[in-house]
């Protein structure tokens, strides 16, 4: 689950090299279009100020020639005036003009339109006014119109334009200097002719004095204006200047794009590397869990598969500790398995964990996991498979387990049913050849024989048939049993009778074995009189055969509570304790020498029982006085209830 | 062939059968005499290594040792001992096994007829 701090690292690069190519390329773009913007600024200032320095040029001369008319046609005051008048109205720029008269080396202002109009007002001595002081000086000296020093008054800047007052205008420079009685000025409104210039302007004259003011933030033009064969300068600054406005938009546009591509991209990327996260992960659980099937599909063998499934679990996941436990049959939780350490339940977050091992929709057992960690959702949620999986590989475990054990069963009932099979052959082809090897040898040297062994050939055709027959009758008995055809109808009966009657049949079984009688004069029983004497027949069959010739069988009738109680006992080798129970399975036969020496086919008990159990009498068996076998059977001695009744009858 | 002793060992856990043997083997007669009877592995043995019988007929299913096991112990210790088996239930198993053993032959009890004769023919003179 550690996710790499490089790969994360790795992943964020690309998203930041976008986002730094956007970035740069907007302040690229931004430049570009500062760049190109101010170029084309740059043309349109330079236009500008070519037409303004046209302009100044242009108002000023036009203006020059206003003065030099109104100097040359309107000498008196009154004419001044009137002149005058018409012209301001003429001309935009020009605000005022003035009519001086030279007096006593100086000029005084003798009229003025309109009246009062700044420095120029009536009276005024204008060699007095320091800014005019130049152009006077050079009107006045020079008898040619002028133009210069800017005149800054309270109401504004003005260039002033001069011409000088002289007789005869077209008299040779000489004559016209001599003749110079006046001057009529003009003021220029220097911000109005400076305003079509966007920023500030300084418009410098010749003699140093300037006009306007500037400011040298922005970039600077400069232009040289020639009036009237003088250069002025004109400065310019273009304000505001800098980046345009639509290049910071670029830029901060381009920026802010590129931020949020950087960051939409980052996040993107990094979701997208979650989810790669998450498949690489999902992918591994899920091969964690085929890993973990193909393990549990290995064996069948639930003492190999569980230490297999939970060391490979802890070793997959991690874990701490891993254990299964299993309910058994008595519904209590046994643990089957465990691997590594168990932590204690509480440990902050890293609990022991519980997991159900389901089968359909119950519990079979628990996979108990002690994680040392924080498991997440996924981990859980393949671990909840892991264990479904466990739990359907430990139901097939089971289930081969109990097919194993019912093959085993098949395989040693088969063994049983050859064994039968080979001892009844065997028996039925001894007892056969035994009677008709005896008949033969009679029948073919009855006269050689003398009379001692005929009796005893006969003797022996007696006994092999006797056994012939009770072999018959218990195979007969046991096939008719197996295929429930043979009906044991119990009933009131004296058992003492039915037992005192079979005894008498029973001497072929016996051989050369003595018999004892302890029979009760009447003994009721509720019994089937052809069910006690197979019964009676088995036993003293058995007895005869375990038991050495000569040795004295037993058989005992009497009452006990209300049980009518038969005892045969024998005094041979009795029956091992452990071996009591299985004696009366079909084709059981013990193994030992006494069982081994005797002819028999291993169905006499189980016909036996079969033949108790259908009468309601209990069998049991037990060691007799001087450690011979004792059977006892059983029988009630009156009909149970009316159902087991019907259910006898049914049978 | 007669007149030439041939000397048996009978051995059969049934007593039936082993008295049914010895009666035809005396009825036939002509050399052929049960040397001794025994109705065990362990007995057979003894009976065997003292009487040095000229065949040995052996049942198979008896408690203890086996017919095919006694007949083990004895060609290990005597490897042309003619041994015939004699069974009530013999099985082609049981004949191959025999036969790879070496024994004889292999009769069953139904043909105890076939004894005398099985005797001459694997008495001394074969």
């Amino acid at each position: 689950m550690a996710v790499r701090a490089g790969g994360l690292t790795a992943r964020r690069l690309p998203a930041i090299a976008v986002g730094s190519v956007l970035a740069a390329g907007s302040v690229l773009g931004a430049l570009a279009v500062a760049s190109a913007e101010d170029a084309e600024r740059r043309a349109r200032l330079d236009d500008a100020a070519e037409a303004l320095a046209e302009r100044v040029a242009d108002v000023v001369e036009r203006h020059v020639v206003e003065v030099e008319r109104l100097a040359a046609v309107a000498p008196s005051p009154a004419s001044f005036r009137i002149d005058a008048l018409r012209r301001l109205g003429a001309v935009d720029e020009i605000t005022a003009f003035a009519l001086a008269e030279r007096r006593t080396g100086a000029l005084v202002v003798v009229a003025t339109v309109p009246r009062e109009a700044g420095v120029l007002r009536t009276g005024a001595d204008l060699a007095a006014v320091d800014e005019l002081e130049v152009i006077v000086e050079r009107v006045v000296t020079e008898a040619d119109p002028s133009a210069g020093g800017p005149v800054r008054s309270a109401d504004g800047e003005y260039i002033t334009v001069a011409a000088p007052v002289v007789a005869d205008v077209a008299a040779p420079e000489a004559a016209r200097r001599a003749s110079v009685s006046g001057a009529v000025l003009g003021a220029v409104d220097a911000r109005r002719l400076l305003a079509p210039w966007e920023g500030t302007a300084l418009l410098v004259a010749p003699d140093g004095r300037s006009v306007g003011a500037i400011e040298t933030e922005g970039r600077a033009f400069r232009r040289s204006v020639e009036i009237q064969g003088r250069a002025w300068q004109l400065l310019l600054d273009a304000p505001g200047h800098g980046w345009p406005g639509q290049a910071w938009l670029v830029l901060g546009a381009g920026l802010s794009a590129a931020l949020a591509l950087a960051i939409a991209f980052h996040v993107q990327l990094r979701r997208r590397h979650r989810a790669e996260v998450q498949a690489r992960e999902r992918s591994r659980q899920l091969e964690r869990i085929a890993d973990a099937g193909a393990r549990l599909q290995q064996s069948l063998d639930l003492s190999e598969l569980l230490p297999a499934f939970c060391v490979a679990l802890s070793t997959d996941f991690d874990l701490r500790g891993v254990a299964v436990s299993l309910l058994d049959e008595h519904g209590e939780i046994q643990e089957a398995f465990s691997t590594g350490e168990r932590l204690p339940d509480d440990l902050d977050g890293t609990a022991s964990i519980e997991l159900p091992l389901r089968r359909g929709f119950r519990a079979v057992g628990i996979l108990s996991l002690s994680p040392g960690r924080v498991l997440d959702h996924a981990e859980l949620t393949s671990l909840q498979a892991l264990a479904d999986l466990l739990a359907v590989a430990m139901s097939n475990a089971q289930l081969y387990e109990r097919e194993q054990l019912n093959a085993a069963r098949l395989r040693d009932l088969d063994a049983l049913k050859n064994a039968f099979l080979g001892t009844v052959s065997h028996e039925l082809r001894t007892s056969m050849t035994a009677i008709m090897g005896f008949g033969e040898l009679l029948a073919e040297s009855w006269d050689e024989l003398d009379e001692s062994r005929r009796r005893e050939m006969a003797d022996r055709i007696r006994r092999s048939a006797g056994s012939l027959r009770h072999l018959v009758d218990d195979l007969l008995d046991f096939a008719r049993l197996e295929q429930e055809r043979l009906r044991v109808s119990p009933r009131a009966v004296d058992l003492a009778r039915i037992v005192r009657q079979t005894v008498d049949t029973l001497s072929p079984l016996l051989g050369r074995h003595e018999i004892a009688l302890s029979i009760a004069d009447s003994v009721p029983a509720h019994a089937d009189p052809v069910a006690v004497e197979r019964i009676l027949a088995n036993l003293v069959s058995n007895a005869a055969k375990y038991s050495p010739e000569g040795t004295v069988v037993t058989i005992s009738v009497q009452p006990v509570g209300d049980r009518a109680r038969l005892v045969v006992a024998d005094q041979g080798p009795g029956i091992p304790a452990e071996e009591r129970r299985r004696i009366f399975a079909r084709f059981y036969r013990l193994e030992t020498p006494a069982v081994v020496r005797t002819r028999g086919a291993g169905i006499g008990l189980a016909v036996l029982r079969d033949f108790a159990d259908r009468s309601g009498a209990t069998v049991d068996v037990d060691e007799a006085e001087g450690g011979g076998a004792r059977f006892t059977v059983d029988f009630p001695t009156s009909a149970p209830a009316a159902r087991d009744d019907h259910m006898a009858e049914a049978t | 062939m007669t007149g030439v002793p041939n000397r048996a060992l009978i051995v059969d856990d049934d007593d039936d059968m082993r008295f049914l043997l010895k009666s035809i083997i005396e009825r036939a007669n002509e050399g052929l005499e049960v040397a001794a009877e025994a109705s065990g592995g362990d007995e057979a043995l003894v009976q065997w290594r003292a009487l040095r019988p000229d065949v040995v007929v052996l049942d198979h299913r008896m408690p203890g040792t086996t017919g095919l096991q006694l007949a083990e112990q004895i060609l290990a210790e005597h490897p042309t001992q003619s041994i015939i088996l004699f069974s009530a239930y013999l099985d082609d198993e049981l004949v191959a096994r025999a036969d790879q053993l070496g024994i004889r032959a292999c009769i069953s009890k139904d043909r105890y007829d076939d004894i005398p004769e099985a005797l001459w023919r694997y008495g001394p003179a074969a």
